[in-house]
């Protein structure tokens, strides 16, 4: 689009399987007109022969695109759909599928006084996670914004990838739906400020075929004042605080983002993760600085950190008796061909368990001595790596692999600053490791402020 | 028994802007190609120029490659100044 806007005609191709993406991004990103030529999916996997005969058959509709009346084919391309060979699964018609309404007169929703009718209603217009939600009734939304004293239509951001306005009122609808308290919303205004941060990329993580999600960890006082759990169980269930923050965030993301599965938000599998994937560090058993203070961050602010992550892998380490063991131990689970980072590079994300750092700590580690052991550590063997994927990253990722012999190992990151190390968890001899999208988003660290921009100040105990 | 209940969607202000004018030819055109590094995108671009190339007088071909398919593409001055046409392969 950067082209055309520049008077250069692109003929922009697509899978099939893509259009309605493509069109999509063309749509809100304000050329709704721009023509797209559609070619059979996938295109991975195909020989050379069947790449050039697809070519082949889609140069009549390039060259049209190319050499066509611009308004002629913008009023052709407009309203084209392209059918799929493989009919959508989806049970249900979201509204983001084909259109987005803008229409104002139906900011608010008549709907019958029935908690399982209004399930129903959401449900069927794809504005929930699949999970029951609370109706986002006037006096809910109000209690949310609460004393957040600014105009509840006063914008934070926009949420890529339909770039929907996140009005403080859009954010506290979503919220209460989700089952947060009001306590929950500055750090939900705090976390949506960080994942539209530029370096997060949030456009490509909700649009991407892998499998990742927005992980929330927080730091600080705020913790304990609204039980964040970072103990036992901390990434599962059973915590009001961890489980609905995050899906706050979810359903902003579906609903003001437009991020629907199978259209906009193309995850193959997604994982359990994008349900919610909160938690919070471990700062009293944590033998080092916590994250946000090594982020720069006092150690009284409260503070969120966006990643772009997968699920989380387990480390099982009941047998090591030294650090350098449970690190070893740690550096095999993270280095595993199939994860982005190591193509990518990026920020993997390390959670020590308590017990696991107290013997790394105890052993003489700093964190920036763990940090340095996992980078030399943690490689893929080239050996490793399937002959297309290598061709495939050598071509790519020059400057991660050409340095590289066949029976050299790649790091996963491009230093050992880069590799995030929290420790989070209960008692017991595990871990966890948490590979990322890759290099192109980068974790973002708020801090949790009131609605004039000071940070919440917790009573001390 | 009703109740009032807002709108979980976000607002968006969409705005149209035109596409880029069409040459009648691709005769004498510069052609410019993006590679988004998606698997195959090359090869069924490289089949492109030669298919282009055979059929138009194309007076020269620029070539880009992004090393990353989900970040925007960085065209340098020259390609901006010279192609006239441009392929963009592709999105999967």
């Amino acid at each position: 689009m950067k082209l055309e806007k520049q008077n250069i005609p692109v003929a922009t191709v697509c899978t099939d399987e893509f259009f309605a993406l493509g069109k999509a991004e063309a749509e809100f990103l304000g050329m709704p007109g721009l023509p797209i030529a559609a070619i059979p999916h996938p295109m991975a996997g195909q020989s050379s022969e069947q790449v050039t005969a697809i070519a082949s058959q889609a140069l009549g509709e390039i060259v049209h695109i190319l050499t066509t009346k611009s308004e002629l084919l913008e009023s052709e391309y407009k309203n084209k759909t392209v059918k799929t060979k493989k009919k959508s699964k989806l049970k249900h018609k979201s509204l983001f599928g084909d259109e987005f309404s803008n229409d104002e007169a139906t900011d608010k929703l008549k709907a019958p006084d029935s908690l399982e009718a209004v399930n129903r209603i959401f449900y069927f217009r794809g504005w929930t996670d699949g999970l029951p939600i609370i109706p986002p009734t006037e006096a809910r939304v109000f209690r949310m914004i609460g004393p957040f004293d600014r105009e509840p239509k006063t914008i934070v951001g926009t949420i890529a990838p339909k770039h929907g306005e996140a009005t403080l009122e859009k954010i506290a609808i979503n919220a209460v739906m989700a089952g947060c308290l009001p306590e929950h919303f500055p750090l939900i205004i705090a976390a949506t400020r960080a994942m539209i941060q530029e370096t997060f990329n949030l456009f490509a993580l909700q649009t991407t075929t892998h499998p990742c999600a927005v992980l929330l960890l927080f730091n600080g006082p705020l913790v304990d004042e609204l039980d964040i759990n970072y103990s036992y169980n901390a990434m599962a269930q059973g915590t009001l605080s961890n489980a609905t923050i995050g899906r706050a965030i979810r359903l902003l993301l579906i609903n003001v983002g437009g991020a629907s599965p199978g259209v906009m938000d193309r995850a193959t599998h997604g994982s359990p993760a994008k349900f919610s994937f909160c938690f919070a560090e471990n700062e009293a058993q944590n033998p080092w600085d916590p994250l946000h203070v090594e982020r720069g961050f006092a150690k009284s602010l409260s503070t969120v950190t966006v990643m772009g992550a997968e699920s989380p892998h387990n480390v099982n380490d009941h047998g090591s008796s030294s650090g350098e063991e449970i690190l070893f131990t740690i550096s095999g689970v993270l280095a595993t061909p199939g994860n982005n980072n190591v193509y990518l590079g990026g920020e993997p994300m390390v959670v020590l368990g308590p017990e696991h750092a107290a013997i790394i700590a105890r052993d003489g580690f700093s964190k920036q001595a763990v940090k340095q052991y996992l980078f030399e550590k943690a490689r893929v063997a080239l050996t490793d790596i399937s002959k297309g994927n290598l061709e495939r990253f050598r071509r790519n990722h020059p400057q991660r692999f050409s340095a590289l012999g066949d029976r050299d190992k790649v790091p996963l990151v491009d230093k050992s600053e880069e590799i995030i190390v929290v420790v989070a968890g209960g008692m017991g001899r595990h871990s966890m490791v948490i590979p990322t999208f890759g290099g192109h988003t980068r974790a973002v660290t708020m801090p949790i402020t009131d609605s004039n921009g000071n940070p919440i100040v917790c009573d001390e105990r | 028994m009703t109740q009032i209940l807002l709108n979980p969607r976000g607002i968006f202000h969409r705005q149209e802007n035109p596409i880029a004018t069409r040459p009648v030819s691709l005769d004498n055109k510069t052609l410019g190609l993006v590679d988004n590094s998606k698997t195959n995108a090359d090869v069924f671009l490289d089949r492109l120029q030669e298919l282009i190339t055979k059929t138009y007088k194309i007076k020269a071909v620029l070539k880009i490659r992004k090393s990353v398919a989900g970040t925007p593409a960085a065209f340098n001055e020259d390609f901006l100044a010279k192609c006239d046409i441009v392929v963009n392969a592709f999105g999967d």
